[in-house]
């Protein structure tokens, strides 16, 4: 479909003729391709092409004697065109020549300088403009040419007809000014006559000659460069035609986990130094540490714990952990405690030292909580989680274990998974520190949801992610939600009522609440400035209003 | 801040209050107390005469040549008092009134210039012709003919017969008289001779049907078109990473689907049958003329034309049903045709001059720079009308609404689909798409095309369209509740760049001159670089034309002084051959587009080939320049092969050469693009949403009528819907069959909401009340005590795009359950995609045999296709027919029935954008 421009000629022995098309297709510049590999093959075609059909040697049909092809590569549209006497294209070829007979014999215009728009839906649809160019050596002075605009698509075309019009003209005017002053120097003598002893250049008309005879147009124009001058026109016109209506289009803001990944980056950008201190600072105080992973650094370029990269792999996992673990009950523990912020340690030991199972078993957990909610470290020091909000301890590059525990606080889960020989299965999963009997009864919907979905075996990796989502996006809204009632003082004073909130929230279960106070981690800097920002242009308006 | 309300609030309403007053029904201000007055800018009507329409009907067969069958300039009404003289002989006037046009046989017609002005214009005046018809009660007068038909018969068939004679569509347009002219011709296929018509239709077809030389085993059709066109962009589409993403990721929803429609199309416009040769056409136009002094109507006519061309021939459509219909019946053909031209008058003069919603919400809220106040009022009216429509009153009735149109008219979808990238612009809560324009290049599909298939929200395949229309008895309720409804009707909106094309370097018509362009043109050439290393060149090369002897020896029987000039331009021309590849040659390793390093030995060796030819040429040049220089009338030096007398083909043409111009873009002297406003007559999203009005339009797919007879809008929505699912229902979508056609009716008066669809006419199925929907209204509730008007606008996104992430967990949750089924069926389709997918790695070997033989190219895609058509037919029956399944979600997603059938035609939707994941 894509639109193409062509140059004809009435020529007086061999009629309409096609003396140039330009053509364009899509593009794209492959940077693995330093030859230009796509390009050369589609030039080929047409230094190959023969065209031979119909093409005669007649200087009348022809441009210009040297046989160049120009072409043009528009990168920023990812477009090329190329122009030259005849295409390889054997659907276009026949599209033009049909409209070239059609524009030159068969279709009126109304006036001269107005369009024709004509076509079927068989051969495409031309929007024609023929022009007469004076030739002091042609049959009555002037010969016929036409310039045409093909396209499939006629609503396309008729919705750009007056712009690729006024293109059209112009490269016309241009055509025929040059025309004009070949005519004017051929059908004019100057004469040098020496009247009165002084010496004067008088110009006078010559007649026509006698027999016309055929010539090129870029004799006519007297433009041995016509060809490139006729590419640049159409591709001029093929641009304007392609660029002159935009659609407009307004997507979604990106999701609050894709943003505060952006601004993670940008600020990993900017801080860059910054960091690096801290970094090393880090290093100084645990000699021990053998790897510590900043889950800042390392997350926008590696999928590392990211779930969808693991996908299956990471959900027979957590089936599996499921299974060793064999109480629901701690189960429905362990991720209550996760989402609603609370630490995570996981032990674990695996001799085979591959890191990829114990990842993909965090990045399940990951999964669950928003983005910015979400602070890993691989350690083998203590005192360096004291940030993450899930650490993966693995224990074989530690002896004693015992350490470990008395400089936790209080309200870390500590889970402990070993590997067997293989290193792919999990041999045992065990909860450290064991719930309180009471923390059974208030279990968030959020945390039913997840394990009525781990439960169901009929819900593979994706459906599960998406799921997931589902619910993040779900109990995000309602913790920017949360996060707007702070921000307005009548809600804030409200906020003492915890019923209230729930109601506004829509939620029913107090721990949910938790849950949504704990995810305003999860809301994007930029969403929070907005939102302080209309607000604050809220408050002076109803300044401004009080006054 | 007044400029910018300006801007948003129409221009200056009160220069043109006079004008509408007469439609004082479309203003809201007469409120009732307790509403605060919506303050929508007042819509200004064009001016357009429905008698400036005029019809012509001509019928061109073999045997009986060109007739004129229908003019409407010729028509006149006939007083009464004749009607009673008259009445007995109309028949018999009537089956005369078919005159051949140029009183001559058609062969006469078609091979020679046709007998033109005094011939039939006498021929009138001897024979006047008039056939008389009565319609609705009135008696007309048909006289033949007019001056200008045989000027308009050569408009609409053309001067010259062509063999393909068959159907076509033509626009024409004119200054004096200040006119345009859309014409259509087709074929009769209801055969008037049976026996003829099918004969020559079975002979005919083969020759019309040729094999592609190239590729004899592939049908020409398919693959010819596609090469050039679609398969081309789909591989691009896929290849092509603008963003870092893979575009046809589902998360580019509605470019997706646009991929997806133009894909489709082009398959579908390939399977039509090749033309045939017809017997019997008829052609028929309608001309809008305007006064020579209303230049300014004319224009905005025009462009609204050449915007709402696919509706307009919509309605057009129907006087070509009426016409081939009646071609035969010599009574009645004058009267149906005036019946629909009535109508035909009627629909137009509505689509141009009906009031228009002028800023529809979505519209003047993604506006990009609209204060964070203004927006803020903007959101506060929104909320002031859901409070409205959510008081006990109403009861359910808003979440009934936004539940049908929601699920429905799906343009929203895409607007909450997030973007993966930081877009640059943001818009309050929105994400402009930087991307489009260039997808649009490359797909080149028209936006506007785009537009109605947002606007009628027909995404699937194959489409369902939907209408919104609301009735009530109280205008300034309708106001609101539509004014509403803009708000979750989201289409695309346009902009146009009105570039200026003069070349010239002065705006004056008399003096052009173009030095500066001239001078630009000339840098760029100078800047030029050969493209090299692409095929070793024909050993053939001859400077020199078989046909230059015939020229000289023109030249000899002239005089000497026709030279003067000539002589000059053929030796430029010879230079310029010498020259230009020598220079060229130099610039071998500057050039910008061969940054190869490596040079093999076989590039090498061509470059030699190559060098070899040239001095060669130039030797010959040379020699021959010497001889020439003493006599110009010298004989050339022979070729060194001189093509044989007898071959008309070039095989003399010169080496090619492939030269690389840069980009040629004259806006850089100076010329630069403007802007344009937006207006309803260039925008279809701002033109199709229609302000309150008394009666029913089908172009208008938001509309609110004023009304108490609701049971006649019903009857029209009801007519509508079996048009709409005729044969030319879709002609505006581009011919598409639409397979259903929905409107969804909301009476204020009765508080209810009610689905019409085509597939049970005239039985409303009563939209529920949907839990998903709820939250959305219960935000508005907030911003009345709690929260700024504008938080509510962003928490309603926010529930908008939970719906589609429910409905993306709901289909992935489908899908895992329908595994077995699932894979089952597209094993098969894998494979083809995988082939797909191998073109897009950037496989360039693959590519290269690809695109040297350039019919294979579109294979992918037909596959692609395929696959997607059988892979959603077989799923779509899973979603549809599943009961069980369905259970499993309604329980799973803990939904309410309704809730399901809300999500369904989003999930259909959905899906098809998946199919491009699935692997």
């Amino acid at each position: 479909m894509n639109a193409s421009c062509a140059l004809q000629h009435f020529c007086d022995t061999h009629g309409p003729q096609i003396l140039l098309c330009t053509e364009g297709r899509p593009y794209t510049h492959d940077r693995n391709d330093n030859d230009n590999e796509i390009l050369k093959t589609i030039y080929s075609q047409y230094i190959k092409s023969d065209n031979s059909q119909g093409k005669v040697a007649c200087k009348s049909c022809t441009v210009s004697p040297d046989g160049i092809l120009v072409t043009t590569v528009d990168l920023l549209n990812h477009m090329q065109y190329i122009t030259s006497p005849s295409t390889p294209n054997q659907e276009l070829f026949k599209n033009i020549r049909n409209a070239c007979v059609r524009s030159l014999n068969v279709e009126k215009s109304m006036e001269n300088d107005h369009p024709v728009l004509f076509g079927d839906d068989e051969n495409g649809y031309c929007l024609s403009l023929s022009f007469p160019c004076k030739d002091f050596y042609a049959r009555g002075s002037q010969r016929l040419y036409s310039l045409c605009f093909l396209c499939r698509d006629k609503y396309y075309l008729l919705s750009l007809m007056n712009r690729i019009n006024n293109c059209m003209k112009q490269a016309i005017y241009w055509l025929q000014y040059d025309a004009n002053q070949t005519y004017e120097n051929e059908g004019h003598i100057k004469v040098n006559t020496t009247f009165n002893e002084t010496t004067k250049v008088i110009s006078v008309c010559r007649p026509p000659p006698r027999m016309p005879t055929l010539r090129m147009i870029s004799d006519i124009v007297q433009d041995s460069n016509l060809i490139y001058r006729v590419h640049a026109l159409f591709v001029w016109i093929l641009r304007t035609a392609n660029s002159a209506i935009n659609e407009l289009h307004f997507d979604g803001l990106a999701t609050e986990d894709l943003t505060t990944k952006f601004e993670r980056q940008n600020a990993f950008e900017n801080d860059h130094i910054v960091k690096q201190r801290t970094g090393t600072l880090v290093d100084s105080n645990n000699l021990t540490t053998n790897e510590i992973i900043d889950y800042d650094e390392d997350d926008f370029d590696s999928l590392e714990y990211h779930f969808s990269s693991y996908g299956f792999e990471a959900l027979k996992l957590f089936k599996m952990f499921i299974q060793k673990l064999n109480n629901i009950n701690y189960l429905e523990y362990i991720l209550y405690n996760w989402i609603i912020g609370n630490q995570l340690i996981i032990k674990y030991t695996n001799k085979t030292n591959n890191k990829d199972y114990i990842r993909a078993f965090a990045s399940v957990f990951r999964l669950f909580l928003p983005d910015n909610c979400c602070h890993l470290i691989e350690t083998t020091d203590h005192i360096a989680s004291c940030t993450a909000n899930l650490i993966l301890f693995d224990m074989n590059s530690i002896e004693t274990t015992n350490e470990i525990d008395e400089n936790l606080d209080n309200n870390s889960i500590i889970i402990k998974i070993t590997f067997d020989d293989t290193g792919e299965q999990i041999q045992e999963a065990e909860l450290e520190t064991l719930p309180l009997l009471q923390s059974n009864t208030y279990i968030p919907t959020y945390v039913k949801t997840i394990i009525e979905i781990l439960i169901d075996y009929t819900i593979d990796n994706e459906a599960l992610e998406a799921m997931i989502t589902q619910q993040k996006i779900k109990y995000l809204n309602k913790a920017k939600l949360y996060f707007q009632l702070g921000r307005c003082q009548i809600a804030s004073t409200l906020s003492m009522d915890e019923r209230k909130q729930m109601e506004i929230l829509n939620i029913r279960d107090p721990n949910d609440l938790l849950i949504i106070r704990f995810w305003q981690r999860g809301i994007s800097q930029s969403y929070k400035t907005q939102i302080r920002l209309l607000k604050q242009d809220d408050n002076q308006q109803q300044k401004v209003q009080k006054n | 801040m007044n400029s910018i309300l300006n801007r948003v609030f129409g221009k200056n309403p009160s220069s043109t209050s006079k004008k509408n007053a007469t439609t004082g029904t479309a203003s809201s201000s007469n409120s009732t107390p307790p509403l605060t007055p919506l303050d929508l800018p007042q819509w200004i009507p064009p001016d357009f005469n429905r008698d400036n329409i005029r019809l012509l009907v001509f019928s061109d067969s073999d045997d009986t040549g060109l007739q004129l069958i229908f003019d409407s300039k010729t028509l006149r009404v006939v007083p009464s008092t004749d009607n009673d003289n008259n009445i007995n002989n109309k028949s018999s006037i009537a089956t005369n009134s078919r005159t051949s046009l140029s009183g001559v046989p058609s062969s006469n017609y078609a091979t020679g210039k046709p007998p033109v002005g005094p011939s039939s214009n006498s021929g009138a005046r001897v024979n006047p012709a008039i056939s008389r018809f009565t319609h609705k009660g009135k008696q007309y007068e048909l006289r033949k003919f007019s001056n200008d038909i045989r000027n308009y018969a050569d408009y609409i068939f053309g001067t010259m017969p062509l063999l393909f004679k068959g159907t076509g569509m033509k626009v024409h347009t004119s200054k004096s008289p200040l006119q345009i002219m859309m014409s259509r011709v087709f074929a009769v296929k209801l055969a008037d001779r049976p026996d003829g018509i099918v004969n020559t239709s079975t002979t005919s077809e083969p020759d019309t049907a040729p094999v592609n030389p190239l590729n004899p085993f592939l049908p020409s059709h398919i693959n010819r078109s596609l090469s050039s066109g679609v398969s081309a962009a789909s591989s691009t589409i896929s290849s092509i990473d603008i963003l870092g993403e893979d575009l046809t990721n589902h998360k580019f929803g509605r470019l997706y689907r646009r991929w997806l429609k133009v894909a489709n199309r082009a398959i579908k416009q390939n399977q039509r049958q090749p033309g045939r040769r017809h017997r019997r056409c008829i052609g028929i136009a309608f001309i809008v003329t305007f006064q020579q002094d209303e230049l300014s109507k004319y224009k905005h006519f025009e462009e609204f034309f050449c915007t709402h061309a696919p509706l307009i021939e919509n309605h057009f459509q129907k006087i070509m049903t009426a016409a081939e219909v009646n071609i035969n019946e010599r009574n009645s053909i004058a009267a149906a045709l005036l019946d629909r031209l009535f109508t035909f008058k009627d629909d137009l003069y509505t689509l141009y001059t009906r009031p228009r919603l002028i800023y529809p919400a979505w519209y003047i809220l993604t506006q990009e720079h609209l204060t964070m106040t203004k927006r803020r009022a903007l959101a506060q009216q929104l909320c002031s009308i859901i409070d409205l429509f959510s008081t006990p009153k109403y009861g359910d009735f808003l979440n009934c609404v936004l539940s049908a149109v929601l699920s429905y008219q799906l343009s929203w979808l895409s607007t909450v689909s997030p973007s993966l990238i930081k877009s640059k612009q943001q818009v309050l809560f929105k994400a402009k798409a930087d991307y489009t324009s260039s997808m649009q290049s490359f797909l080149q599909y028209s936006p506007l095309w785009g537009q109605l298939i947002d606007l009628f929200s027909a995404y699937s395949q194959p489409p369902y369209i939907c209408r919104t229309v609301i009735v009530g008895t109280d205008s300034s309720l309708l106001n609101r509740l539509l004014y509403l409804m803009s708000f979750f009707i989201r289409p695309s909106y346009l902009t146009y760049k009105n570039p200026n094309p003069n070349l010239s370097d002065t705006t004056d018509e008399q003096n052009r001159s173009y030095k500066k362009v001239r001078l630009y043109i000339d840098e760029l050439i100078a800047s030029s670089t050969q493209i090299q290393d692409i095929e070793p060149y024909s050993p053939v090369h001859s400077i020199h034309d078989g046909d230059d002897d015939d020229d000289d020896e023109q030249n000899l029987e002239d005089d000497i002084d026709i030279l003067s000039g000539d002589e000059s331009n053929t030796n430029h021309n010879h230079t310029t051959s010498l020259n230009q590849p020598q220079e060229f040659y130099q610039l071998t390793y500057t050039s910008d587009d061969l940054e190869s390093t490596s040079v093999e030995d076989n590039e090498i060796s061509q470059l030699l080939n190559s060098l070899v030819i040239h001095i060669d040429q130039m030797i010959v040049n040379e020699q021959r320049t010497q001889i020439q220089s003493p006599t110009i009338h010298s004989r050339p030096t022979p070729s060194v092969t001189l093509p044989s007398p007898i071959q008309p083909v070039v095989n003399s043409l010169p080496t090619k050469i492939l030269m690389s111009l840069p980009l040629f873009e004259p806006n850089h002297l100076g010329h630069e693009s403007i802007s344009l406003n937006n207006d309803y007559h260039l925008d279809l999203g701002l033109s199709l949403i229609s302000s309150v009005t008394n009666s029913y339009s089908s172009d208008f797919i938001l509309q609110a009528i004023e009304t108490s007879n609701v049971n006649e809008i019903i009857r029209s929505i009801c007519a509508q819907h079996t048009y709409d699912t005729t044969e030319n229902g879709g002609i505006f979508l581009d011919g598409e069959l639409i397979d259903t056609s929905i409107t969804i009716l909301i009476n204020i008066d009765d508080i209810s909401v009610n689905l019409y669809s085509s597939k049970h006419n005239d039985i409303a199925r009563k939209q529920e009340r949907t839990t998903l929907i709820q939250p959305i209204i219960e935000h508005v509730h907030l911003a009345k005590q709690l929260l700024p008007a504008d938080f509510v606008l962003l928490n309603m996104e926010d529930s908008l795009q939970e719906i589609y992430f429910q409905a993306l967990a709901i289909l992935k949750y489908m899908k895992a359950n329908n595994r077995s089924l699932y894979s089952q069926e597209s094993v098969s389709s894998f494979g083809d995609s995988a082939s797909t997918a191998s073109i897009t790695s950037g496989d360039t070997d693959d590519r290269h045999s690809r695109t040297t033989n350039h019919t294979v190219t579109d294979l992918p895609t037909q596959s692609l296709m395929n696959s997607v058509l059988t892979i959603e037919s077989t799923y779509t029956t899973a979603i549809d027919n599943s009961s069980e399944l369905v259970q499993n979600v309604i329980r799973k997603f803990q939904l309410q029935r309704s809730d399901y059938m809300f999500l369904k035609n989003i999930l259909r939707v959905l899906e098809t954008e998946q199919m491009q994941m699935i692997n």
